[in-house]
Parts: C-alpha cells; structure tokens; sequence
C-alpha cells in the first residue's frame, strides 16, 4: 500500500514537471513572437526605457502567472494583448506623474542606418502620436497597428466590435490631425 | 479596398526604432567626458582664481591687483563662452536616432568653435602674461618665454589633431544624418524580456 502511494507521489511530481517544462517551453515560444510587439505596447504606455523595461518584466510575469489558466478560449494572441494591456492600465494608474518625457523610446531592434531618416522620422512622428492619445484610443490603435482584427480588439478590451469600430475611427481622425500638425 | 493609410501606419508602427547602442554609447561617453571637463574647469577655476585672490592679498600691491583682475576675466570669458556652447548640448531632444546624431553634429560643431576660441584666449593669456612679468625689468629672466615657447608649439599641434579628428567625425555624422553611409550604427540592444521563473 505504501508502495502504491508513493508510485501515485512520483507519478504526480513527473506530471507537474512535464507540465511545468511545457508551459516554460510555451511561455518561451509566445514571448518570442510577441516580445517586439509587447515591447512597443509598453513603450506606448510609459516615458522612459527603465520603466518600459519594468513594465514588459511585469507583463511577462503576468503571462508566466496567466498561462496555467489559459485554456484555448481565445486566439494566444488575445491572450497575451488582453494580459499586456490589463498590466499596462495597471502600471500608468499606479505611475507617479513624469516631468518629463526624457527618455521616450518605443524601441524594438536596431535600424538599418541606410534606410534614411525621412522614414524614420515619419515612423517616430506615428509612435508621438500615438503616445499623445487618450488611453481610450491608445488602447484601440495599439492593437490595430499590432494587426488585430475588431474582432479581437474587442475581446482583449471587453468592448462590443460597435464599440471598438467607434474608437477606433475616432481614434485615426486624432492621429491624422496630430501627425498633420507635427508635420 | 485595402485601407492604405492602416497598412502604411502599421508598417511605421512595426518598424525598427531603436537608437543604435554604439550611438548611444558615443553620446553617453561624450555627456560624461563633457561633464569631467565641466569639473576641471571649476577645479581651475577655484585653483588659479582662487590663487590669484590670495596672493593679491597676500601682497597688495597695484600689479597683483591686475593680475587677480586679469586671470578672473580670463575665467570669466572662458565660463561665459562654456555655458553658451554647452546650452542645449547635455541630451538629446528625444531618444530617437536622428536627435542623437542631431545632438552628436552640435557637440561636434561646438568643440570646433571651442577650439576656436581656446587659441584666441590662449595668445590673448600668453600675450596678458608675458607683458605683465616682463613689464618689471627685475622679472625679466628667459624661463617664462621658453615655457611658452615649449608649451605653444605642442598645444597647437595638439589642437590641429584634435580639430582633424572632430572635422572628420562631424562628416561621418552628417553624412549619416542625410542618409548615407559611413558610420557604423549597427548595435543591438535586447529587449527581450527575462523569463520569470
């Protein structure tokens, strides 16, 4: 009896390890497809590197948290957004006010110095404008940029796809007139 | 219909941004070296002003009044011209690439004027410093002349490097700030995240 009990000990220990070894192996893979994009949806929640860095370690341990519970109800992709944006709202409520926006950043790999400036300095007007949105908006454009359908935007805010197609329109007559204004 | 202006800025939004390393580095090194000279000059300052107060005090008379008087408007010229060269040169407006190359080009640009004016005010010194020891037939012994005769050549030689060298870094960043090539800007910062384990 005691042998059988023990077997059933060991049995579960190796199960919790395969478990674990595949949920690192998960977790691994679904910041490697999404690390860039979780990066910059982070940059457009915060001013500088340090705390974009803090808040990307805090949405990866709330996806490492989250992942046991995921059961396939959605697309992973609408899993990770629905996370990183909950942490992010989390993260720039509980945000002491900046000065200053020293160190705005929304990197993500190295550019190509050859590419031209005129292209980048385009790609950074975008990223101001986006960072200037009202939290509403910002959290319906990020998505889009990131290809997210309605859809799918509606299923990581919790908002109905009427809704998400009003912000969203909203939300591109804004950034048209801020970019147009910086130009 | 394909939404154009969506996929252009999804495009811009997806595209890479991140300020090279090494240019960072560069920027990051000249803000401390800028920051070290910044140091220096005050320890001059508290130095040799300092100096010149106490021997003016020390003795009291008319030509150790002028040189104290001297050596302060030379300070004073040289901190004036440091805070207005240095005005708007300690970071850049925002960390994207081409504000670190724009705040690289000024910094270069102030260092050739700055090279400028250090000639200028180091005849006008050796100029002020000769006349003021040789105005005194007592004081009129080679030693000083042979300093500067000595110190003069390699400070202009080190000069004319140092504004070779600056000339030839302002022409790799402004060619690079126009979109050619020639600086190598291909540095790599990881942004991935560390697992939580």
């Amino acid at each position: 009896m005691w042998s059988t009990a023990a077997e059933r000990t060991l049995q579960e220990i190796d199960l919790a390890a395969a478990e674990r070894v595949e949920l690192e192996r998960t977790f691994d893979r679904l910041l490697a497809e999404n690390g860039p994009a979780l990066t910059r949806l982070a940059a457009s929640y915060t001013n500088t590197r340090a705390d974009r860095d803090d808040l990307v370690q805090e949405i990866a341990l709330s996806i490492w948290r989250g992942l046991p519970q995921f059961r396939g109800e959605c697309s992973e992709r609408t899993f990770i957004f629905r996370i990183a944006h909950n942490r992010a709202v989390t993260h720039v409520t509980r945000r002491r006010p900046q000065a200053a926006a020293e160190e705005i950043d929304i990197p993500d790999s190295a550019p190509n110095p050859e590419a031209g400036f005129a292209r980048e300095q385009q790609n950074e007007r975008l990223r101001r404008a986006v960072h200037a949105l009202p939290l509403l908006y910002r959290q319906v454009v990020t998505l889009m940029l990131e290809g997210l359908d309605y859809g799918e935007i509606a299923q990581v805010l919790g908002l109905s796809e009427s809704n998400v197609g009003a912000r969203l329109s909203r939300a591109r007559q804004m950034l048209r007139e801020s970019m147009e204004v910086k130009r | 219909m394909p939404d154009l202006e969506l996929e252009s800025w999804r495009e811009q939004w997806q595209a890479d941004a991140e300020v090279p390393a090494d240019l960072r580095r560069k920027v990051a090194r000249d803000t401390r070296n800028m920051r070290i000279m910044l140091a220096l000059e005050g320890l001059v300052t508290v130095t040799i002003g300092g100096g010149s107060i106490v021997w003016a005090i020390l003795e009291p008379r008319a030509e150790m009044l002028v040189l104290a008087a001297a050596v302060w408007i030379f300070l004073a010229a040289a901190w004036a011209f440091a805070v207005i060269s240095r005005r708007g040169a300690w970071g850049p407006a925002a960390v994207t690439t081409a504000d670190f190359i724009d705040l690289s080009i000024r910094r270069c640009r102030g260092k050739l004027t700055a090279a400028r004016f250090g000639v200028g005010l180091y005849f006008a010194e050796m100029a002020f410093c000769l006349t003021w020891l040789y105005r005194d037939p007592a004081r009129r012994v080679p030693g000083p002349a042979m300093v500067f005769g000595v110190v003069t050549p390699v400070f202009l030689i080190g000069l004319a490097r140092f504004r070779r060298n600056t000339r030839a870094e302002l022409a790799r960043l402004q060619d690079l700030a126009e979109g050619g090539a020639g600086f190598s800007l291909l540095g790599r910062d990881s942004s991935r995240p560390v697992p939580p384990r």
